[in-house]
């Protein structure tokens, strides 16, 4: 049987920003993948199904525990797509060089925590009001 | 030391394949996943009646349909990935990669049906 080649344990590594957020990328995809688009799935087939269980999913949706789960959502989302946007740019070979990687690095992080907070600051008060 | 599972035109040739379709995907998602994030903000306190009107109009059907489609394939390429990198086993990870290739095609079907379901089918 051949072996093909595999990505070493992560664990032989010191953890360094570069490195927490290149598994993080992966982290925040597999929860996307599985967790994110069963809870638009539910959301569409509530909507398919009638009035009556968009109103109840509403609810459950709108819930506290639902709302912890969806701001979770929209960190990975955030994370995700910016941390990804910076990936295509290293495929076009800009930023490769580890002070802009850093730089980048941070600037992703900052940049999802305020797109996060800001969304949820206008989903709350769009909901209250 | 032996290198011969480097020149295994299979893998270089599903390779190159499947790096070309996952940046390709992600490239379609910048656009298509933001418009879906604020329209969806903008829909959250609808009614029945609002939201699958809202999403009845042919261009909000269109955009959520490739948004889905798009969203599922990224995902069995990524999920796809990360077990490749980290199932060693053989065996193990064939059925794996069954189980990522089985739900994200029914999560892709479920989807699409919903929609279509939504635009066409239901007053």
């Amino acid at each position: 049987m051949d072996k093909t080649p595999l990505s070493p344990h992560l664990q032989v590594y010191r953890p360094q920003l570069t490195s927490v957020l290149s598994i993080s990328h992966r982290a925040t995809g597999v929860v996307l993948s599985v967790a994110g688009t069963a809870i638009i799935l539910y959301w569409l087939i509530a909507i398919a199904l009638g009035a009556d269980t968009y109103s109840e999913a509403k609810e459950i949706l709108g819930s506290l525990p639902a709302k912890i789960v969806l701001f979770g959502w929209t960190g990975a989302f955030y994370y995700h797509l910016l941390n990804g946007v910076r990936h295509l740019l290293w495929d076009t070979g800009w930023g490769l060089d580890l002070p802009t990687a850093y730089k980048t690095g941070y600037g992703v992080l900052i940049f999802s925590i305020l797109l996060s907070i800001s969304t949820w600051a206008y989903v709350l008060q769009k909901v209250v009001s | 030391m032996s290198i011969s599972f480097l020149s295994k035109p299979k893998a270089a040739n599903t390779g190159t394949n499947h790096w070309w379709w996952q940046r390709a995907t992600a490239i379609c998602l910048i656009p298509l996943s933001i418009w879906f994030v604020v329209s969806v903000l903008g829909h959250i306190n609808d009614d029945h009646a609002a939201a699958s009107n809202w999403i009845k109009s042919i261009p909000v059907t269109v955009l959520l349909l490739s948004f889905m489609v798009t969203v599922f394939y990224h995902a069995k390429l990524g999920l796809q990935v990360i077990a490749e990198d980290y199932v060693h086993d053989a065996s193990t990870l064939k059925t794996i990669l069954f189980f990522i290739n089985a739900s994200m095609i029914l999560g892709g079907l479920a989807s699409v049906s919903a929609i279509v379901v939504i635009s066409f089918i239901i007053p």
